[in-house]
């Protein structure tokens, strides 16, 4: 089982289980640009995302 | 990590303020947030009529929600722009918005007012998409404002916004835009309504939580016309500062709150009336009705 991630209307996938912060660093983003949800609640940087988990990379920096 | 404030689970930390909340505690200290900004700015008071620009982001829904909730009387202002399903999509979500919370909303439709939409009528002009929808909808907000009896326009900038612009500005020296990125321009005469940033001190991050944990569903999609743009470039580099030391954005934005009288006054005076659709002007035709009216 993977860990699943939707982005931007991309689905990325990882193997490994690890911090959220230790997931948007993998993805080259920063935290500070995103938020991070599983099943609608949003995560801090310190909990624990695991194969097997569908998560949500909300970017919020907007345009104009 | 747990919450200051009850120690059950925190859901996001506020690195700025070295503080971690929960949801329920999170959305009561945006609420508090907004209100202390409006006080500390002297923005409106609370028999003010507040007309909340609304483009169905995240900025500008939470802003609505939020004074609303806190409130105050507002009627929301949408501009209809044309762009593609990008101004479909925004519409439909602010209308959607404005109908789930029993809100008042007034929509300009800008290719069924003047036959043509924004980037239609940019290719055709001297202007660029960017340049003239920002004209387009900082006229219609001032205008509808009037026309309203409204007391001050409110709109969705966030600590983000104002610190990419501030940066911008600094960069070029532009000493006209410096005087003017302040959170509160008062009223000039009868025909220049009030304008408040009311989440000035806000940041984006904490918009779009704001966001999702209210249920507001909001256009995540950004502008095509936005990308690449330099300013979110700049926003990346403020990002960058924040991350090296948290609390820079603020820092940034009200000490610069405090010295922005050194750049001069806000505004020049507009002492002429627009020869044809009477609002002010420095000289003979408003820039909007040049734009459009030609």
């Amino acid at each position: 089982m993977k860990l699943e991630v939707l982005y931007r209307g991309k689905t990325y996938r990882f193997d490994e289980r690890m911090s959220a912060l230790k997931l948007v660093r993998l993805m080259g983003l920063s935290w500070e640009e995103v938020l991070v949800l599983r099943e609608g609640r949003i995560l801090t940087e310190d909990e624990m995302v695991n194969p097997g988990d569908s998560i949500r990379v909300v970017a919020v920096v907007s345009g104009g | 990590m747990k919450c200051r404030v009850c120690g059950s689970k925190a859901a996001i930390k506020l690195r700025e303020h070295n503080l971690s909340l929960c949801e329920e505690h999170f959305l009561a200290w945006m609420r508090r947030r907004v209100a202390s900004t409006i006080g500390k700015y002297r923005m409106f008071g609370r028999g003010s009529k507040v007309l909340v620009a609304v483009s169905g982001g995240k900025d500008s829904l939470a802003l609505w929600d939020l004074l609303s909730g806190l409130g105050y009387s507002t009627l929301g202002l949408h501009v209809d722009l044309g762009i593609g399903e990008y101004s479909a999509l925004s519409r439909r979500k602010t209308e959607a918005f404005a109908a789930s919370r029993g809100l008042e909303l007034l929509v300009i439709d800008v290719r069924a007012l003047h036959g043509e939409s924004v980037p239609e009528r940019a290719r055709r002009g001297s202007r660029s998409v960017c340049s003239l929808c920002g004209l387009t909808k900082r006229y219609y907000m001032n205008r509808v404002a009037c026309e309203k009896g409204m007391d001050v326009v409110a709109t969705g900038h966030n600590l983000d916004d104002l610190t990419s612009a501030l940066l911008s500005n600094l960069f070029r020296w532009d000493l006209e835009h410096l005087a003017k990125g302040l959170p509160y321009l008062p009223p000039s005469g009868e025909r220049v309504k009030a304008r408040a940033k009311p989440l000035a001190l806000c940041t984006e991050r904490q918009n779009a939580a704001y966001c999702l944990l209210s249920g507001i569903d909001y256009v995540e999609e950004e502008c095509p016309y936005s990308e690449g743009a330099t300013f979110l470039e700049l926003k990346g580099v403020m990002r960058m500062a924040e991350e090296i030391s948290p609390g820079t954005k603020l820092r940034f934005y009200t000490g610069y709150v405090q010295n922005a009288h050194l750049f001069g006054r806000p505004f020049d005076e507009e002492k002429e009336l627009c020869d044809l659709c009477g609002m002010p002007t420095y000289v003979g035709r408003c820039a909007f009705c040049r734009a459009w009216r030609g």
